[in-house]
C-alpha cells in the first residue's frame, strides 16, 4: 500500500488539474486550453475569450474549488469520528442549518450578504447539534447508534429545508433570486463571498490537517486514542467546530450541495489510505475535481438548459449512496426464506 | 356480544364468530373522528370569504345554490376538506404499514422513495404525453410508485438489517429521483413548472369534485385490503423470522402488503402531491394517544392523519392572505413539534419507569 | 454417536447441509439429527458451530438448505406456516419489539395461527396466556410496553409468548442469557416440567454445568458437524468437552449430577 500512495496523490493532483482547466474551457463558447492558459498567466484585456475566462468561469471554478475542498475534508472527518460509512456534513445537518439560518437572515431581519456568512456558521451549528439532540432522543438503547445518527439528520436536513422553503414563500419577489442557492448552485454571483469569507475555510482546513495526527488515531476507536495520550473530547471538539465552520461558509456561498463530502473520502481510502495527514489534501483536491466536473457536467449536459450543480450532485450521490449502503450494511449473510 | 377483560385488564368487546374488539380503541376511534368533524366544521368557515359556522351548516343543509357563499361552501371548500381527510387518512396508513412492513419506527411513503416515484412517473406524462386525460394520471403514478418499490426489494434484497438499511436506500432513490424531476423541470414550459410547484409541495389547492371522484375510487380499493392485512402486518411487528415462526406465509402478505401501500402512495400524489412526514407522524401520535396494534393501529393512525391535514387547510387557508404555504409544508410546520415533543414525553416516561 | 435415543424421534434432519449464499462454504455439513419426543435436548459447541443455523435451518428461514427436515415424518417444507407454527415455537436469540407493543399484546401474539382473520383470543387463549405470565412471574406488567421493561423482564415477556403459542414442540436460542441465576434456574426448570406434559424442548445453551442438570439429551457440535448426541450422562466427559472446546475440565458426578469446572482452575483467591 505505502508505495502506491504517492503515484495515488500524483494521479489524483493531475485529474484535478485536468478538471480546472476543462472547466474553464467548455461553455457556451468553447475555447482551446491553450487560450485559457494564455488567460491565465498573460491576460489580455481586449480579448473576449480571456474576459470570459477571467471574470465568469474562474469565480464558478474557484468556488468550486472551495467547495470540494471543504466539503471532502468535512466529510473524511465526521466519517472518521462517527466511525460510520454516511457520514457527512450534507447529512448530518450542518449544510441545512446554514441553509435555514441564511434565509432567515435574509428574509425575516434583512441582514446584509456579510452578516448570511455569518448567518450562516451560527446555522451550521444549530443543525449539527439538532441532529445530536434528535439522535438521543429517537433512539433506543438496541438500535445501531451509526445508523440513528444519520437517519434524524436526514430526517431533519429535510425539516430545515421545508421551513426554510416556507419563509422563502412569504417573500415571492426575493424568492426568486435564492431559488437556485437554495437548491444547491455554484454561481459567479457570489464570488464576492468566496473573497470575504474564503480565509475561514482555509483555518479551518489547516487546523484539520494540524490535528491530522490524532484525529488519525480517534478513528481507530476513542478509547485507544485516549490510552495513546490524545484529548479525545478536545480534538473531537475542535475537528467538528473547524469542520462546520469550512462548510458553512461553502454553503453560505452555494448553498446546501451535499454527496461530494459522502462520496469522496470513499474513493480516497483505498487509494491512499485512511492516516489523516496523507488523506486529507488528498481528499481536498478529488473533492475539488469532482465539484468541477459536475459543475461542468450541470452546465453542459442538458444544454442549452442550465441544471443547478446541486441538482447534479444528488442525481449521482443518490446513486453512490444506495451503493455504498449497500456495500456495508447488506450483508448477505442474514437473507432469509420468505415462506 | 360479550364483554370480557384482556390479560392487561382492557375491556373487550366480543361479538358473534370470533370477531374481537377492544372497547379503548372504540372510545378513541369515535372521540377522533368527533374531533374530525368539529375540525371540518371549523374549517368550512376559514377562508377569503368569512362565513358564520351557522350559514355554513346552514348552506349545506338546503344544498347548493347560486350565491357567493355557497360556491365557496360547496364548490371550495367541501371538495378540499373530504379530499384531505382521505388524502390523510391514506398516508398515513401507508405510514403505518409501511412501519410494520421495515420494522422501522421511521419509514414513510416519502422517506422510502415511493412518492417521488409517483411524482417522476407524473412528470413525464406532463412533459412527455400533456394531452392525457386526468383518469389515467393515477395509473401513470401506480407504475411509478411500484417501480420504486421493485427497485427497492431489488437492492435491500431480502435482507434484515434491522429496517434501518431500507430507510436509507429510500433516502437514496428519493434524492436522485427528485434531481431527474428537477431535471424534468427544465422541458417545461415556465407557465406549466409555476402552476407545478405547489403541487410538488403538496397542496390541497386544486382539490376540486372532480378530483375527488378521481381519488376515491383508489382509496376504495386500498383501503379493504388494509382491514384485511391488519392480521397480518401485527405479526410482522416482531420481524419478518417471527412473523414466520407465529405462521404469516410472508411470500404472500409482504408483496400484496407493499403493492397496497404503494397503490393508496401513488393515488394521493396524482390528487395532491407528496405529503412529507406525515406518515411517519400520524402513527407516532395516534400511538401516543391510545397504543394499539394491528387493525386498531391502522385505523387511529388513519384518523390522526385525516385529522392533521384538516387542520393544517385551516391554517394554509387562514394565511393565504399573507402567506402562500402549501398544505404540506403547513402539515410539517404543525405536526413536527408535536411529534418531538411525545418522543419527548416518551423518553421522559421511560426514564422514570426504570 | 454412542447410543440410539429409546423415544421416537418427532422432529428429524437427514443429511442437513446449509450454506449462507449458493456458493459459500457450508456453516452446517451433512448434519443428521433427531429431537425425541417429550425430551429436552441441549445443542452445545464452541462459538460459530453451527448451532443456531440448525434451528434456523429447520425454521426453513434459510433458503440454501439441502437435505430433508421431518416433523412426525412428513417434510416440513410441505407443511404450511400456519399448520406449522401450531407444532413448532421458536425463541430467536435477538428479539425486537416496537415501541407500541404491550406485554399483553406481545403474549397475545403467541397465539397468532389459531386466530381467524378478524377474530382474537377466545376464553381457554386467555387462561393460557395467564398462566403464561404468572409462569414467568410478570403477572401484573401485562399493560407495560414491552420495551419499557427491564432487559431480564423482556426475556421472560418473550418466553411467555412461546409458552402461549401452546405448541408440542419448542425451539429455543439461547434462552437465558440475558437472566441472572434465579431466573435461568426457574426458566430451564419450567421447560423440563412441560417435557413431563409430553412436550419436545430444544435449547441452545453455552452453560455446560445447566446443560448437565437440566437436559435429557445433549447434541454436542463442532465446526458445522454432530460431534456426539446422546443423553447428558452419557455425552458430557471429559474427553469429549476437551475435544469439541479445546478445554482441559474436570468432569465429575456430585449428588447424582454432573460438575463441569476448569482443570487447570486458577488459585481461589484468599
Amino acid at each position: 500500500m505505502n508505495g502506491r500512495r504517492y503515484p495515488a496523490m500524483a494521479g489524483i493532483l493531475a485529474i484535478a488539474i485536468i478538471a480546472f482547466i476543462a472547466n474553464l474551457s467548455f461553455g457556451a463558447s468553447a475555447m482551446s486550453p491553450r487560450s485559457v492558459v494564455a488567460a491565465l498567466f498573460a491576460f489580455d484585456p481586449d480579448n473576449y475569450d480571456h474576459f470570459v475566462v477571467l471574470y465568469q468561469r474562474l469565480p464558478r471554478a474557484l468556488i468550486a474549488v472551495f467547495l470540494g475542498a471543504v466539503m471532502a475534508c468535512g466529510g473524511a472527518v465526521l466519517q472518521g469520528l462517527t466511525r460510520n460509512p454516511l457520514a457527512s456534513p450534507g447529512i448530518l445537518g450542518v449544510s441545512s442549518g446554514a441553509m435555514l439560518f441564511v434565509v432567515i437572515a435574509a428574509f425575516l431581519l434583512d441582514v446584509p450578504s456579510q452578516g448570511q456568512g455569518v448567518a450562516a456558521i451560527l446555522g451550521g451549528f444549530f443543525g449539527f447539534l439538532n441532529c445530536l439532540l434528535v439522535t438521543r432522543l429517537i433512539v433506543s438503547s438496541k438500535e445501531p447508534h451509526g445508523l440513528a445518527f444519520i437517519l434524524s439528520g436526514a430526517v431533519l436536513s429535510m425539516l430545515h429545508g421545508a421551513i426554510a422553503n416556507a419563509i422563502m414563500l412569504s417573500s415571492p419577489s426575493r424568492r426568486s433570486d435564492f431559488l437556485s442557492w437554495a437548491t444547491g448552485n455554484i454561481n459567479h454571483v457570489y464570488v464576492e463571498r468566496l473573497r470575504d469569507f474564503w480565509w475561514l475555510g482555509a483555518l479551518g482546513l489547516v487546523m484539520l490537517l494540524a490535528m491530522a495526527r490524532p484525529l488519525t488515531l480517534i478513528t481507530l476507536g476513542r478509547d485507544k486514542a485516549a490510552s495513546a495520550g490524545v484529548d479525545v473530547t478536545r480534538i473531537t471538539w475542535l475537528s467538528i467546530g473547524a469542520v462546520v465552520v469550512s462548510v458553512s461558509v461553502a454553503v453560505a456561498i452555494c448553498g446546501p450541495i451535499g454527496f461530494v463530502g459522502l462520496v469522496t473520502p470513499h474513493i480516497v481510502r483505498p487509494l491512499v489510505g485512511a492516516s489523516f495527514r496523507l488523506a486529507l489534501p488528498a481528499n481536498a483536491v478529488l473533492g475539488a475535481a469532482i465539484c468541477l466536473l459536475a459543475d461542468l457536467a450541470a452546465r453542459s449536459a442538458f444544454a442549452p438548459h442550465v441544471l443547478n450543480t446541486g441538482i447534479m450532485m444528488d442525481l449521482l450521490g443518490g446513486i453512490v449512496f444506495a451503493v455504498i449502503v449497500k456495500r456495508y450494511y447488506l450483508s448477505t449473510s442474514e437473507r432469509g426464506a420468505w415462506r | 356480544m360479550t364483554v370480557t377483560r384482556a390479560l392487561d385488564g382492557r375491556l373487550i368487546m366480543r361479538f358473534a364468530g370470533g370477531l374481537t374488539i377492544r372497547l379503548a380503541d372504540v372510545v378513541a376511534l369515535s372521540g377522533l373522528s368527533l374531533v374530525i368533524l368539529l375540525a371540518a366544521a371549523a374549517s368550512l368557515t376559514v377562508g377569503s370569504t368569512p362565513v358564520g359556522m351557522a350559514d355554513a351548516i346552514g348552506i349545506l343543509w338546503h344544498g347548493p345554490d347560486a350565491s357567493d357563499l355557497s360556491f365557496a361552501v360547496w364548490d371550495v371548500r367541501l371538495p378540499r376538506i373530504l379530499m384531505g381527510i382521505l388524502v390523510g387518512a391514506s398516508v398515513a396508513l401507508t405510514g403505518a404499514m409501511l412501519q410494520s412492513l421495515a420494522q422501522n419506527p421511521l419509514a414513510d411513503p416519502g422517506l422510502l422513495g415511493l412518492s417521488q416515484g409517483s411524482m417522476t412517473a407524473l412528470l413525464v406524462i406532463f412533459v412527455f404525453l400533456p394531452g392525457l386525460p386526468q383518469g389515467w394520471l393515477p395509473l401513470a403514478a401506480l407504475a411509478g410508485g411500484l417501480a420504486v418499490g421493485v427497485l427497492l426489494v431489488i437492492l435491500v434484497g431480502r435482507a434484515n438489517a434491522g429496517g434501518m438499511a431500507i430507510l436509507l436506500i429510500g433516502i437514496a432513490v428519493e434524492t436522485s429521483l427528485s434531481s431527474v424531476t428537477s431535471i424534468l423541470l427544465l422541458y417545461t414550459p415556465p407557465e406549466v413548472s409555476l402552476a407545478l410547484a405547489d403541487w410538488m409541495a403538496g397542496s390541497l389547492f386544486r382539490a376540486s369534485w372532480q378530483s375527488l371522484a378521481t381519488f376515491t375510487p383508489w382509496f376504495a380499493l386500498g383501503v379493504p385490503a388494509i382491514l384485511f392485512l391488519g392480521r397480518a402486518l401485527r405479526s410482522y411487528d416482531l420481524g419478518d423470522q417471527m412473523a414466520m415462526a407465529l405462521g404469516e406465509t410472508l411470500s404472500f402478505s409482504k408483496p400484496v402488503i407493499l403493492v397496497t401501500a404503494v397503490l393508496l402512495t401513488s393515488a394521493a400524489v396524482s390528487a395532491v402531491g407528496p405529503l412529507a412526514f406525515l406518515g411517519v407522524m400520524a402513527p407516532h401520535l395516534a400511538n401516543f394517544i391510545s397504543p394499539a396494534s394491528g387493525r386498531a393501529r391502522l385505523l387511529l393512525s388513519a384518523a390522526v392523519g385525516a385529522l392533521l391535514v384538516v387542520c393544517a387547510d385551516i391554517l394554509t387557508r387562514g394565511l393565504a392572505g399573507e402567506l402562500p404555504l402549501p398544505t404540506g409544508l403547513a402539515i410539517v410546520i404543525l405536526g413536527v413539534p408535536m411529534f418531538i415533543t411525545t418522543l419527548r414525553l416518551r423518553s421522559a416516561r421511560r426514564m422514570r419507569g426504570q | 454417536m454412542r447410543e440410539t435415543v429409546t423415544t421416537v424421534p418427532v422432529l428429524t434432519c437427514d443429511r442437513l447441509t446449509v450454506a449462507y449464499a449458493p456458493a459459500a462454504r457450508p456453516v452446517l455439513n451433512d448434519v443428521s439429527v433427531g429431537f425425541a419426543t417429550g425430551r429436552f435436548t441441549a445443542l452445545v459447541g464452541p462459538n460459530g458451530c453451527g448451532k443456531s443455523t440448525l434451528i434456523k435451518a429447520i425454521m426453513g428461514f434459510l433458503p440454501h438448505a439441502q437435505g430433508e427436515i421431518a416433523l412426525d415424518g412428513t417434510a416440513l417444507r410441505n407443511i404450511p406456516r400456519r399448520d406449522l407454527a401450531r407444532r413448532i415455537a421458536y425463541l430467536p436469540q435477538e428479539n425486537h419489539c416496537p415501541d407500541h407493543i404491550s406485554l399483553a399484546e406481545l403474549v397475545e401474539l403467541g397465539g397468532y395461527a389459531r386466530y381467524s382473520l378478524f377474530g382474537g383470543p377466545d376464553e381457554r387463549d386467555r387462561s393460557l396466556f395467564a398462566d403464561a405470565l404468572t409462569t414467568v412471574g410478570l403477572e401484573g406488567l401485562a399493560a407495560r410496553p414491552v420495551n419499557d421493561l427491564s432487559g431480564g423482564q423482556r426475556q421472560r415477556a418473550w418466553i411467555a409468548m412461546i409458552l402461549a403459542q401452546d405448541t408440542d414442540i419448542i425451539l429455543l436460542d439461547e434462552p437465558v442469557n440475558h437472566l441472572d441465576v434465579h431466573f435461568q434456574y426457574s426458566i430451564l426448570d419450567l421447560l423440563r416440567a412441560l417435557t413431563r406434559c409430553g412436550k419436545t424442548i430444544v435449547a441452545v445453551l453455552h452453560d455446560l454445568n445447566l446443560t448437565a442438570a437440566f437436559a435429557d439429551d445433549v447434541v454436542m457440535m463442532r465446526d458445522g458437524r454432530i460431534f456426539a448426541q446422546g443423553r447428558t450422562a452419557d455425552t458430557i466427559s471429559a474427553e469429549s468437552v476437551r475435544d469439541v472446546f479445546d478445554f482441559d475440565a474436570d468432569v465429575f458426578a456430585r449428588g447424582g449430577r454432573l460438575v463441569c469446572l476448569p482443570a487447570h482452575a486458577p488459585q481461589a483467591p484468599a
